[in-house]
């Protein structure tokens, strides 16, 4: 019996350490590795969310959110909502959660059109899996093109470097 | 007076089609914010069981219409749910006009699509599972890999009991072909919802004009299972404990 005990005790061990093993210092998971990402980081000149009622931008940096590879972008925008710096509002989809309302803007139906929020990134390829694309919808910026998500918010990764934009737009019937 | 399909539809069963209609809208609304579970899928294969398949493609057909003037009009999800929900209610509504006493005494091509069919779910939920061609989210493949393997065991169980189930008929120990008949509607079910998905996942590039072996049409395909895990589980689940007590209920609201 006692060594079955220490046998399970040895086990339990060796698990925490290996949990241990995969976190910094403040017990978080270690960020994602660079070199795990498919497509190269574009260098952006411009850290600071852009913060309008039609128009939110930003690049993704550990300063607002420290990220891991289990971050998504909700967490991120759950993070600027806590720093006082957004507001946000929506709905859990079978795609992801998806953004209804941002900065007290909220979609809206008419008789011939809609407008909603969009969402568009850089980040296209990671790990071979494919999070935006350009082929049905892209956003400009600054220079930078982002595609639109192929994801909601909390299944769409949220990378350091990348960019990320809430875009008020407009679909006609 | 003519019986069948050609005669004419009475008030009282457009009423009940219209009830059903705003039931089943009702129902999606109230579930809409919980990701993955619904109640259409029972409520519509129980309705069109019972009151059969005129009564169950209008009632698809009208709620496929008029739950655009909630959710909008979006020409891909018209078309999907104006192809699909018609035709699952023809099949559940062709399922409903079969003899009880077929049920218990079920001839062996139908026990033989049933097993085929669920072997297809489970070689199909396996396939993508334990394989590593299924590119999707990061954040998202653990659950996805969970229900797809919870998925196959449901089906597996089905299988299991489906046949033992026969082979206690044939050997003249099952007396009613209720249990047979609940393991086989259940069966078609889950193999409806999953078909539901691939449809969305023709139909969606097809309306949107993005060509079939292109990035974002795999991408689809690939996050359409975000989707497609979740609703299989929930229609298995809530066909299996509710299609029965439902259809007792259509029974009893049609002989009044």
């Amino acid at each position: 019996m006692k060594k079955i005990l220490a046998t399970i005790c040895a086990v339990c061990a060796l698990a925490s350490l290996a949990v241990f093993a995969a976190c910094d210092g403040n017990g978080n998971e270690t960020s994602v590795d660079s070199s795990s990402v498919t497509e190269s980081s574009v260098t952006v000149d411009y850290k600071i969310s852009v913060n309008t009622t039609e128009l939110v931008v930003f690049t993704a940096t550990s300063d607002v959110l420290t990220l891991t590879e289990s971050t998504s972008l909700k967490d991120y925008l759950d993070a600027l909502v806590a720093a006082g710096q957004i507001t946000y509002d929506g709905y859990v989809s079978d795609y992801g959660y998806y953004i209804t309302t941002v900065n007290g803007n909220a979609e809206q139906y008419y008789d011939t059109y809609m407008t909603f929020w969009s969402l568009y990134t850089n980040l296209f390829t990671l790990d071979g899996v494919t999070y935006a694309t350009t082929d049905y919808g892209s956003y400009d910026y600054n220079g930078v093109t982002l595609g639109s998500a192929s994801y909601g918010a909390s299944a769409l990764p949220c990378v350091e470097g990348y960019s990320y934009a809430l875009v008020y737009s407009t679909y006609t019937y | 007076m003519k019986k069948g399909i050609g005669a004419a539809i009475s008030a009282k069963q457009i009423a009940y089609c219209a009830v059903m209609t705003a039931l089943l809208i009702g129902g999606q609304m109230a579930l809409s914010s919980v990701s993955g579970v619904e109640v259409v899928t029972v409520l519509l294969c129980s309705f069109a069981f019972v009151f059969g398949v005129r009564a169950g493609v209008l009632t698809a057909a009208a709620f496929a219409l008029l739950r655009c003037f909630i959710w909008g009009f979006y020409p891909a999800v018209i078309v999907l749910y104006i192809i699909y929900y018609p035709t699952f209610s023809l099949i559940f509504g062709c399922l409903g006009a079969v003899k009880q006493t077929t049920y218990g005494k079920l001839p062996i091509w139908a026990v033989a699509v049933v097993n085929i069919a669920l072997c297809a779910v489970m070689v199909f939920c396996a396939l993508f599972a334990a394989g590593d061609f299924l590119k999707i989210s990061r954040l998202s493949k653990a659950l996805v890999v969970t229900l797809l393997w919870v998925i196959f065991a449901l089906a597996a169980a089905l299988l299991i009991i489906f046949d033992g189930l026969y082979a206690a008929q044939k050997a003249g120990k099952l007396k009613s072909g209720d249990t047979i008949k609940l393991v086989l509607v259940t069966a078609a079910a889950a193999v409806c919802t999953i078909c539901f998905t691939l449809l969305d996942d023709v139909i969606t590039p097809f309306v949107l004009g993005w060509e079939f072996s292109s990035v974002t049409t795999v991408t689809y395909f690939y996050s359409s299972f975000l989707a497609l895990a979740p609703q299989t589980v929930c229609t298995i689940v809530t066909v299996s404990t509710l299609f029965l007590p439902l259809t007792a209920v259509f029974k009893k609201v049609k002989k009044s």
